[in-house]
């Protein structure tokens, strides 16, 4: 029986391949078909992390950076309808460095605006969003694999075309959407969840209120898709303090719960850390918070530079990341917070080379 | 370095020691370590060093502090090319299988190990490794970057050599080894076409033409 690499048993054979930097998957899936399986098996990815061979990346949806010396948040505001083309821009946190994902074939203008993101295995999922020059709103799915280093489309959204819905995946390839709005402006209840593996969508059942502009997480722990905050339809742009969780594995929805944003704080900073605790901005955008019990927890002070439209992207192993300005329109900044045991040791400025530096709009952790 | 001799010596020797008197015995007490002979660097892959007397001396001193009586001494080695090669213990002992093996044992022992899946050549050589990284160099930077540099020296090596590394460390279980070993093949394969990946470590290509159409379009994928 043939082995992976001649000359060498099996499991070395695996060993040798697990240890190839994530760009190279693509590559490993051409030169045979054993080993185009081999890259393409959970004992692969199991084995990489294993080894320490796997590496953490943020990914960013991330405006180009504007010509001139303003920054692009700045330009969107003086001329909303010419905001920049956005790309997916990846981020190894460890060592700062920064790279390009290849841009979605055959969308000119960049990527959908407002889109969710979210990472499975090893695709990155992107659903909905806005078209970057209409801004007509659309129920599109792109998938980009790591595996294949390339994009494609999966199935569409079904139901209203919503925007400014929760959106977040689970490690398993299912990708859960939830409230936002409809054409008509009506705050959605609905839900159905996205399963890459078998690229179709199966409708959920309705969660109890109306969630325009709601933020979705995936708590890993209790297997629940959590939808933070939002309004309804007749609560315009008023964010309420609510929070519904869909318990995945009895397939229905939990009972609300109240208190789930800190202090009237918008829930967009939400983050799952990677101990199942749910952290955001709070304490007027200055702290860090971490809930606990009815509660939330200071855990660190958030620097000044990143306190406006920010986005809060956590990882497992305690890693977390914000990205966000001083002020309206001001230039990007991002910091990487460690926590360790509950407890946050310093912020750590990341660098944002010039070809990094737009406007961040959204991210997601993946290990590949 | 691991001294490699001819059998034939060794047996002499030891002849000569069981029959001589004790005053012979005392002055003719034979240093551990036997000289290594030139005839054996057969193997061209055999690197000179440093004098054995001199690496086992410096491999005494590094030990960080273990008194058992089996620390101290010697160790042979049967190889699978019929060679015996002698390695101070503390180095072999980075081998996990050596080691289990000499911790099951009582201390003392004077038995010959069989090693019958790797050659002498690939043996010195990884006992190389095992001298180097007897020292830990635990948050030490200069240490451990003098330890990145030679294993980035000591692994440049031809490929059956590699593959020799390969299999040696990983039946001997020398884990760093084993480790640096699968990282410079995982080195060698990235950034290289296909074709040369399949040419370096002799693959089939066993796509059928449907097949590599179906994995080469998937990177040049267009929507319509």
């Amino acid at each position: 029986m043939k082995s992976l690499i001649p000359g060498l048993p099996e499991e070395i054979g695996m060993e040798c391949l697990i240890r190839v930097p994530h760009d190279t998957f693509p590559l490993l899936r051409q030169v045979c078909r054993r080993w185009k399986k081999a890259v393409e098996t959970p004992l692969y990815h199991l084995l990489r992390r294993s080894a320490a061979s796997s590496r953490r990346l943020i990914i960013f949806s991330q405006a180009h950076p504007s010509p001139s010396n303003e920054s692009s948040a700045a330009a969107a505001q003086k001329h909303p309808c010419s905001l920049p083309p956005f790309r997916l821009a990846a981020l190894r946190p460890t060592t700062g460095e920064w790279a390009h994902l290849p841009p979605i074939p055959g969308l000119s203008r960049g990527l959908p605006l407002f889109s969710g993101l979210a990472s499975a295995g090893t695709n990155l999922i992107l659903v909905g969003g806005w078209d970057p020059e209409t801004w007509a709103p659309s129920s599109a799915v792109y998938i980009f694999s790591f595996l294949s280093g390339s994009w494609r489309r999966g199935c569409p959204m079904p139901g209203p075309i919503r925007s400014f819905f929760a959106c977040a995946a689970a490690p398993d390839g299912h990708v859960f959407v939830a409230g936002g709005h409809d054409e008509e402006k009506n705050a959605l209840r609905s839900a159905m969840v996205y399963d890459v593996g078998s690229d179709d969508w199966t409708v959920l059942p309705e969660m109890a209120a109306e969630r325009d502009e709601c933020t979705g997480l995936f708590d890993v722990n209790e297997n629940l898709f959590r939808v933070i905050g939002g309004y309804c339809t007749s609560m315009q742009g008023m964010f309420g303090e609510s929070a519904e969780a869909f318990d995945v594995g009895e397939r229905r929805w939990r009972e609300a719960e109240n208190a789930a944003v800190e202090d009237g704080e918008c829930a967009r900073t939400c983050a799952a850390g990677g101990d199942g605790r749910i952290y955001m901005y709070g304490r007027g955008r200055r702290s860090v918070v971490v809930k606990e019990g009815e509660g939330w927890r200071e855990v660190a002070g958030v620097p000044e530079n990143v306190r406006m439209a920010s986005q809060m992207v956590a990882c497992d192993r305690g890693l977390m990341i914000v990205v966000g300005s001083g002020s309206a329109g001001g230039s990007q900044a991002a910091y990487l917070l460690e926590m360790k045991q509950g407890e946050a040791a310093a912020w750590q400025r990341v660098e944002m080379p010039r070809e990094y530096s737009g406007y961040v709009q959204s991210g997601c952790c993946i290990e590949i | 370095m691991a001294a490699v001799t001819e059998t034939e010596s060794v047996e002499k020797k030891k002849n000569r020691l069981m029959n001589s008197s004790e005053e012979e015995v005392a002055v003719e007490k034979p240093p551990v370590i036997n000289p290594m002979s030139e005839d054996d660097s057969a193997g061209a892959a055999i690197p000179v060093g440093n004098s054995l007397s001199d690496q086992v001396m410096a491999a005494a001193i590094s030990e960080t502090g273990e008194t058992e009586e089996s620390e101290k001494k010697n160790l042979r080695l049967m190889s699978s090319d019929g060679k015996e090669v002698v390695v101070e213990a503390a180095v072999a002992m980075k081998s996990q299988l050596i080691r289990q093996m000499i911790e099951a044992d009582c201390a003392g022992g004077s038995d010959v190990i069989n090693i019958p899946n790797v050659t002498a050549a690939a043996l010195s050589l990884i006992f190389r490794y095992c001298e180097k990284h007897l020292v830990d160099g635990d948050g030490d930077k200069a240490i451990t970057d003098d330890l990145k540099s030679f294993d980035e020296d000591f692994i440049s090596v031809d490929l059956d050599t590699l593959y020799d590394l390969l299999m040696g460390s990983n039946y001997l279980d020398v884990k760093g080894l084993l480790d640096l070993a699968c990282q410079k093949v995982a080195d060698l394969i990235k950034g290289k076409s296909p074709d040369e990946i399949r040419r370096i470590f002799n693959i089939e290509k066993d796509f059928s033409p449907e097949e590599e159409e179906e994995v080469n379009k998937e990177n040049k994928w267009a929507f319509e």
